[in-house]
Formats: structure tokens, C-alpha cells, sequence
């Protein structure tokens, strides 16, 4: 369980995962926070969002219900960080 | 049209077609024939050949495809995002570009002129022709020419084998100017006056997304899709029927998805004759009947040609295409025919009680993403590309990754990174293969062909 990790810390280990843990070919640079993480954004296909959803769950303990996992969870890494804040504390 | 016009009678009319923004009745659907009609008169507008039309998944585009059909207008339905790369085939006299609907709400159209058009081709004087792009080949192109009323036919017998009836809420989640989506899914369900809801641009989120708001109770996908939920190991709230096509789900995989979702249908199809035959459609009988086993469609006739040791499985679907064109327009002279037979080039086997079991290919073709990818055409391409490999063999591994072992030249070197790089450029992403090796030779046999089962056993 992680405890009092600001949305900051979020955001940044988010981009961790987006830079070092997906085959994704992305730099830190190209990760706006309010920039969609779907092909029409950052380019994320579907087995990359699949991927991003399990690596996630395990880096921050957490695990998303159906309800969650709707478009517009990825919709930015913004809105991301913010599920993840909210299921963390 | 008579065949779809006669369903959307008075029990139906609040049914009707929804995409990721709009839901249509078919009531409304009809209303919009009337209200193209008059901008086609107002605007003086005429197909004399054939449309081509950027088919997304979208109910604007699935109002002006049901017109075309209605006017027995000669119609190319082409993947999305065609238009952009320039491939309008030259039988295509006409260009039509669907804008995003303004303030009155009505449907925005433009019809532009191909400039690639062509007029020497095997079009004249037939109309109501639908015609849909070969998948898979990465040489020259082929179209697949069908009949408007065979694809009303075929679809008709999926509404009878899949059970479909205006109560049924189906969902389509693979692109509608395919076969698959649009024969065994868009048009079963639209003339049957159910519920359709397709997903445009579909990932597994938006897919979720959809189950969860539309409740179908039945949803097409593909294999890519359901091994996608079996990994994100989710529950989700509601149970139900899912068809898929393409490489079948078979084994642990099929029975974990069935515990977990609903019950999977295999299908087995392909875009010149629609859907071919299913693993059992009623859960009934799920524990009895062999998941490989596959109940031919009704209409739809096997038979197993041998030669030598390849047992080849042959179809014949009085709804299927009628032949093979070119880009021009003219009939192919190469025709996927025997003696009225379509050569499916599978290999399989017949049970007593007629159901086929499909067992692999007879030539060197692998199921990628959904498209049937020709590893032969593909190694001629990869050698035009990489010009400094001598041979090029591809493989698929046991992950059923796809594996290119490359021979290079003499004093020549390649990595991978250069060599994906260029294949992402210049091939279609399902072509690309995931993983380079180099070597200095390729074991052969005798006649001097790559030796394939040595490289299968040194690599997978």
C-alpha cells in the first residue's frame, strides 16, 4: 500500500512507466499531462493500454473496477493520476 | 432494399443503430433516404461507375452505405484513412467525403471526382455491386466483387444461425467495411430490427466501456480483444454471447474467457464468402460439442480436396462474391476457383455428421491482427527493402510471434533496430515483423530452398 503520495509523485511515476516499462518507443519530453494517452495523443494502442492498466495496478497496489476502466480514464495523464490518487488515499 | 425496408416495420422503428455519439432509429434511418434523395436531385449529383466510400463505424456512414445499397449504387467500401494515402482504386468514378453534421442536423456530403479513374474495367452496366478490399495481401491489390442482394443473403443466414431477432442488442467492435463486421454483424442486425451499437476506432477501454453501457447480448471482437480481457483479468457485471473470428481461441485460453465473460463462438469465415461455419452458437450444447468443430451456416457446403498428403478444404456459399478485381476495374484472370468450388487454402477434415474441423494452411500464410498475411509475399518484400540481406525467411514462432531470419551479404551488417524501423515505414503494421535475426546462412535443402522445418526447429 503507498500512502501520501501527492498527484505530483503520481504523474511522475506514471511517466516512469510510460517511458521505462512499455515498448512504446517515448521520451519524457512527449508526456504532457493533459495530453490523451490514445492514438489521437501520446499513440498508446490497445495492447499498450492493457499493459499500462497491469503495470499500474501493480506499482501503486491498486486495482481498477469495471467502473473504472472507461475512455475517459486514459483520456489524459491528468485525469489518470487523479483515479490513481483517489483509489491511494 | 425491399429486404431491409420490409423489417423496419412499426414493431422495429424505435430500434435502431448507435455509435460513440448518436443513437438513429430505423424509423429516422428512413427519413434520411428521403433527405438524401433531395440533396442528390438539388445538387445534381450522379455515380455512373462506382463510389468509393471511407467506411468508419459510425452511424452517419452507415446511413449513406444502407443508401447506396438502397439505390443500387456500385459501392467500394474502404477501410478508413484510405482516402489519405492515396489508394482510391481507379473503377472508383466518384469520391464521396462525409463532412461532421452542421446546425440543422442533416447529413453533410461532398462528391468529389478520382482523378485515378479508370474507365476500362468490368463494371459497366452492372449496378447494386458492393465491393470490399482483399485483406491481408501486401502485393497488388485484389477487390472482392459481390452482389448487394447476395450480401442481403448471406447476412440473412447469420441472422438465422446466430438466433438474431429484434429483441437481440448486438454490438460490433471490428470495423464494418470488413466481411466480418459487416456480414455477420451490421447487416444480420440491422435486418433483423435489433439494437446495433458499433464501436468507431475500437480499442479494449472503449470496448469495456460499451458492455457495460449498451449490454449486448451479443458482441463481436476479435481474438486480439478477448486475449486482452482474459489479461486484465476483470470481472465484468454482465455474462454473454461473443463471436469471434479470425485465429480461434481454442484450449485453456476458450474455456477461462467462457468461465469469465459468456460463451465464445468460433467463427470461421472469410471476406470472399462471409461466415462459413461456428463452433456450437447454443451454450447448451457446450459440453458436448468439441470446441473444433464447426456447424457449417445454412447454404453453406464443404468438401476436403486431397493431394498428396494436404487435405484441402473447398466451400461453396450460393451468397459468396462473384469474382476477383483489379484496381482498374477488370476481372482478375487468377480466380480462387475449382470446378465451382472456392479454394479456401486451409487445410481440414469432414466428421460423419458434416462438420468441419480446420486443422492449419496449405500454404505459408499466418493469421496477423485479423489479416491473412502471405510470409512468402513477405519475404519478397522484406528483401526489396533490406538490401543488404541476401535471403530472407519468416517464421511464425510458437508465441506466434513473427520471426525474419535474414541472410546478409557478404561484409555487409543490419540491426534490428534499422531493419523494424524500415519495415514500420514502408509495410502495413501487421506485416512488420517483431523480431530480426542475422545470420550468415540460411540452412537449404537440396533444390537450394530455405530449409523451413530446420529454421522452424532452430528458432521457436
Amino acid at each position: 500500500m503507498i500512502d501520501n503520495i501527492s498527484k505530483d509523485s503520481i504523474k511522475s511515476k506514471i511517466k516512469e512507466v510510460l517511458v521505462d516499462d512499455l515498448d512504446a518507443n517515448l521520451n519524457v519530453g512527449d508526456l504532457k499531462d493533459d495530453l490523451s494517452l490514445y492514438e489521437d495523443g501520446i499513440g498508446l494502442d490497445s495492447i499498450s493500454i492493457v499493459n499500462l492498466i497491469v503495470l499500474v495496478e501493480q506499482k501503486f497496489s491498486i486495482n481498477f473496477e469495471e467502473e473504472d476502466l472507461s475512455y475517459d480514464l486514459f483520456s489524459s495523464i491528468n485525469h489518470l493520476a487523479d483515479v490513481i490518487y483517489t483509489k491511494i488515499n | 432494399m425491399a429486404l431491409l425496408e420490409s423489417l423496419w416495420d412499426g414493431n422495429v422503428r424505435h430500434n435502431g443503430i448507435s455509435d460513440d455519439q448518436c443513437f438513429v432509429n430505423y424509423g429516422d434511418v428512413l427519413k434520411e433516404f428521403q433527405n438524401l434523395d433531395q440533396y442528390f436531385k438539388a445538387h445534381q449529383l450522379q455515380i455512373t461507375r462506382c463510389v468509393f466510400l471511407e467506411v468508419n463505424n459510425t452511424v452517419d456512414c452507415v446511413i449513406i452505405m444502407l443508401y447506396f445499397f438502397s439505390k443500387k449504387v456500385n459501392v467500394f467500401l474502404a477501410s478508413p484513412n484510405l482516402l489519405n494515402s492515396g489508394a482510391v482504386p481507379g473503377f472508383c468514378d466518384k469520391i464521396l467525403i462525409l463532412k461532421d453534421r452542421d446546425d440543422s442536423s442533416s447529413l453533410q456530403i461532398q462528391l468529389a471526382e478520382n482523378t485515378n479513374y479508370t474507365d476500362k474495367g468490368d463494371l459497366e452496366n452492372n449496378s447494386g455491386m458492393v465491393i470490399l478490399a482483399s485483406s491481408g495481401s501486401i502485393a497488388a491489390p485484389k477487390y472482392i466483387y459481390y452482389k448487394a442482394d447476395n450480401l442481403f443473403k448471406n447476412a440473412a443466414a447469420c441472422i438465422q444461425h446466430f438466433n438474431i431477432s429484434k429483441d437481440s442488442k448486438l454490438l460490433v467492435s471490428v470495423p464494418v467495411c470488413h466481411m466480418y463486421g459487416l456480414g455477420v454483424g451490421l447487416l444480420p442486425g440491422i435486418m433483423a430490427g435489433a439494437n446495433v451499437s458499433i464501436i468507431n476506432k475500437s480499442n479494449v477501454i472503449k470496448l469495456i466501456d460499451k458492455l457495460r453501457g449498451f449490454k449486448p447480448d451479443i458482441s463481436l471482437i476479435n481474438p486480439t480483444f478477448c486475449k486482452m480481457l482474459l489479461q486484465l483479468n476483470k470481472t465484468l457485471s454482465q455474462s454473454h454471447t461473443y463471436i469471434s473470428a479470425g485465429e480461434p481461441l481454442d484450449g485453456n485460453l476458450r474455456t477461462e474467457f467462457i468461465n469469465r465473460y459468456g460463451h465464445l463462438i468460433n467463427l470461421y469465415g472469410c471476406s470472399e464468402l462471409g461466415a462459413m461455419a461456428t463452433s456450437e452458437v447454443s451454450l447448451q450444447h457446450k459440453i458436448t460439442f468439441s470446441e473444433k468443430s464447426l456447424k457449417p451456416v445454412n447454404g453453406v457446403k464443404f468438401k476436403i480436396k486431397t493431394t498428396g498428403n494436404s487435405n484441402e478444404i473447398l466451400c461453396k456459399n450460393p451468397y459468396g462474391f462473384e469474382f476477383y478485381l483489379d484496381e482498374y476495374g477488370k476481372r482478375m484472370t487468377d480466380q480462387p476457383f475449382e470446378d465451382g468450388w472456392y479454394r479456401t487454402k486451409d487445410a481440414g477434415r469432414i466428421d460423419n455428421s458434416g462438420n468441419l474441423e480446420v486443422v492449419g494452411r496449405i500454404d505459408l500464410c499466418i493469421n496477423r491482427s485479423g489479416f491473412l498475411l502471405s510470409l512468402e509475399e513477405l519475404e519478397v518484400k522484406l528483401e526489396n527493402l533490406l538490401e543488404h540481406a541476401n535471403k530472407i525467411v519468416t517464421i511464425e514462432t510458437s508465441s506466434k510471434e513473427l520471426l525474419a531470419i535474414c541472410e546478409l551479404k557478404t561484409d555487409y551488417t543490419l540491426d534490428t533496430s534499422s531493419a523494424k524501423n524500415t519495415c514500420l515505414r514502408n509495410l502495413p503494421r501487421y506485416a512488420v515483423p517483431d523480431h530480426f535475426h542475422f545470420t550468415e546462412s540460411i540452412p537449404r535443402l537440396y533444390n537450394g530452398k530455405p530449409d523451413r522445418k530446420q529454421l522452424t526447429f532452430l528458432y521457436t
